[in-house]
């Protein structure tokens, strides 16, 4: 039984609470192409990966993985939907997550899409008085633990599928994520701030898009000590912004929007 | 590299001159600034504190503006069709229960309009009703009868803010547009009214299709910056008087170069970051229409409603604007204005019940009770 659906969505149980299924997708990307010698060079340049890595490595390990991904009927739809190549290595201070956001990628992020749009902003907001500083800890089943790990020891290379879970409040993200099976020769983790951060740096146009909306990506697998409080990524025009903002529609429902979206990350 | 202080905005998203503005409010009006610390201290919590906007006098107005949504709700459009308007219309009571509950909701804003709202000879008993020492009281107009005597006479009453709408820097083009001459000439005696009365004041101006790309539409946006008055900018919606003018439309080109220019210009849209909040479509949460009859409708520029305020409590209302799936969930884009599901949805329900009635809006049962509502988290 496919896990996914034909755009490459995760295909809800019965306990996911989602906005309504929608064939259509009214948020889209942009169309964007994967260039790995422009994402190499603009992950070398932001320095998320070091010198000692190279862009043949990067492509082949990347293109096994999306093969094998291929291979296996229960998760091959995914690739149906939009996917971003990553390498990263030395990332993930699991001490100090919100740190790590604050003081190392977000600046990282606000230099490569200012590279690419000079007369445009990208700026991040903590709603209310909240803070990114000691105050972001790894989301519970979200299997980060491990990738964070395997960052430290190692260079990490897979893919980050943005809307893998489009669509579902930020619990049923947890838990359907919870219920997926393994990936024989691969890991996964529900995706979070280093993947995602990787992938707005070495795409920096990924959340631009001149002729519809763009998804909302929340950062799922980072949870904030306030659990009313969640990190996204969104654009607003021509623009790129971080929110740390309120996940409640209203007094004790949380959000569920066609907009917001869960990633999945799959790597060797 | 970037420090991480010049990355991350403020902690509330305000500007400085919202800042200063809050400042005034906790001597001027101690309740209004109560009430928004109130909300940014329980928006974490889901609270909402919207805009409620009140449509006065029947609508009437003395211009034929031609991108004018108020058309059909107007005495003089529904007497063209043979129509009599016999639902009940609200009370100076009304209003002033309104204000009561607003007030326990922790609303501090009300935006009086029309029509042209100061043709209503009644006026001043509604913004004592409204109560300006406990809201925000803020006036739309076109201008033409908003000289020093009447600005001075709003602020006399304890109104906050005139928005005063002026569609080209094109004096002929104005005129044309609002199908009044001479109407150009007032809006600019009224911008002087009402800085001399010391009110706050923002000029409001609608664009259609491409208008922002205008060599005029920069003069404007220069205009505003050079005289210090901020640009509120509607985008044309293919209702009332526009149903049919859909090469009107805004694209999200339109929009997005918008959003460009707030950075150079003091000019904002109803979707713009503000109150701590990211830019997106503010049905129920961030503005709701009060129709003549009490009919709640959770946007400017719809004709649908959730609910009637003279026969349930307004709380009841917004709680369910908010579960709706249309109206509550995060979504970016203006629905009415942008997203061609909802408007089809929208024009279509409003066609439908125009065979059961002429009058609008559409009653909740009608219209926004057939769409879907959000599953609470106990549900599942």
């Amino acid at each position: 039984m496919a896990y996914f659906n034909s755009n490459g969505v995760c295909i809800p149980s019965s306990s996911s609470r989602t906005y309504k299924y929608n064939e259509n997708q009214y948020y889209k990307f942009a169309d964007f192409q994967v260039n790995y010698e422009s994402i190499f060079n603009n992950l070398l340049k932001s320095r998320l990966i070091s010198k000692l890595r190279n862009k043949d490595d990067f492509e082949k390990k990347a293109t096994d993985i999306l093969l094998k991904i291929g291979e296996n009927p229960l998760y091959s739809n995914v690739l149906n939907g939009p996917k971003i190549p990553f390498i990263i290595e030395g990332f993930g201070n699991e001490n100090d997550l919100g740190t790590e956001l604050e003081n190392e990628l977000l600046p990282k992020i606000k230099d490569s899409f200012n590279s690419k749009y000079s007369e445009c902003y990208f700026k991040a907001i903590l709603q209310s008085d909240s803070e990114l500083s000691s105050s972001v800890k790894i989301t519970n089943n979200s299997n980060y633990e491990a990738f964070i790990n395997k960052c430290q020891k190692d260079y990490v290379i897979g893919w980050y599928f943005p809307t893998a879970f489009m669509g579902y409040d930020i619990d049923s993200q947890i838990t359907r994520f919870k219920e997926l099976p393994e990936i024989t020769d691969l890991n996964k983790c529900l995706s979070g701030g280093i993947e995602i951060s990787s992938s707005l740096i070495s795409i920096p146009e990924l959340l631009i898009n001149t002729s519809t909306y763009s998804p909302i990506l929340c950062i799922t697998a980072y949870q904030h000590v306030d659990p009313r409080l969640v990190l996204i990524f969104k654009s607003y025009g021509p623009h790129l912004e971080f929110w740390c903002m309120t996940q409640m529609l209203t007094k004790g429902i949380t959000q569920v929007s066609e907009q917001w979206t869960g990633g999945l990350t799959i790597y060797n | 590299m970037s420090n991480s202080l010049q990355i991350l905005a403020d902690h509330e998203a305000l500007t400085l001159t919202e800042k200063n503005k809050r400042r005034d409010q906790s001597i001027k009006r101690p309740r209004v600034y109560e009430k928004i610390q109130n909300y940014f201290k329980n928006m974490l919590d889901g609270d909402i504190s919207p805009i409620l906007r009140l449509k006065i006098n029947r609508s009437l107005c003395n211009f034929h503006c031609q991108h004018c949504c108020e058309e059909p709700y107007m005495t003089r459009d529904l007497k063209k069709r043979g129509i009599v308007d016999s639902r009940p219309q609200m009370s100076t009571e009304d209003y002033k229960e309104l204000s009561r509950q607003a007030d326990e909701y922790g609303i501090f804003r009300f935006v009086i309009t029309g029509g042209e709202a100061l043709i209503d000879k009644n006026l001043d008993k509604l913004i004592v009703a409204l109560d300006p020492m406990k809201h925000l009281i803020i006036l739309d107009t076109n201008g033409w009868t908003f000289d020093e005597e009447k600005a001075k006479w709003f602020a006399g009453l304890g109104g906050y803010k005139a928005q005063i709408s002026l569609d080209s820097m094109i004096e002929e083009e104005h005129d044309s547009f609002r199908g009044k001459k001479g109407a150009y000439k007032r809006v600019m005696r009224a911008l002087d009214a009402a800085k001399k009365a010391d009110l706050e004041l923002l000029i409001s101006t609608c664009v259609i299709k491409d208008r922002v790309f205008s060599e005029e539409f920069t003069t404007m946006c220069e205009y505003c910056k050079d005289n210090d008055i901020p640009l509120y900018v509607t985008l044309a919606k293919p209702v009332g008087t526009a149903r049919d003018q859909d090469t009107w439309v805004c694209t999200k080109e339109d929009v997005d170069y918008l959003k460009f220019l707030e950075t150079k210009y003091n000019i904002f849209t109803h979707m713009t970051p503000n109150y701590g909040q990211p830019g997106r479509c503010i049905t129920v949460k961030g503005i709701n229409t009060v129709n003549h009859d009490g009919e709640i409708i959770p946007c400017p520029y719809m004709d649908l409603s959730i609910g009637n305020v003279t026969k349930e409590p307004l709380s009841v209302i917004l709680e369910r604007g908010m579960m709706n799936s249309w109206l509550g969930p995060y979504r970016d884009e203006c629905i009415i204005g942008e997203n061609f599901d909802f408007i089809k949805f929208h024009n279509q329900t409003v066609k439908d019940y125009e065979k059961i009635s002429p009058l609008l809006p559409v009653p909740y049962e009608f219209g926004f009770a057939k769409t879907k509502t959000i599953e609470k988290n106990t549900d599942k």
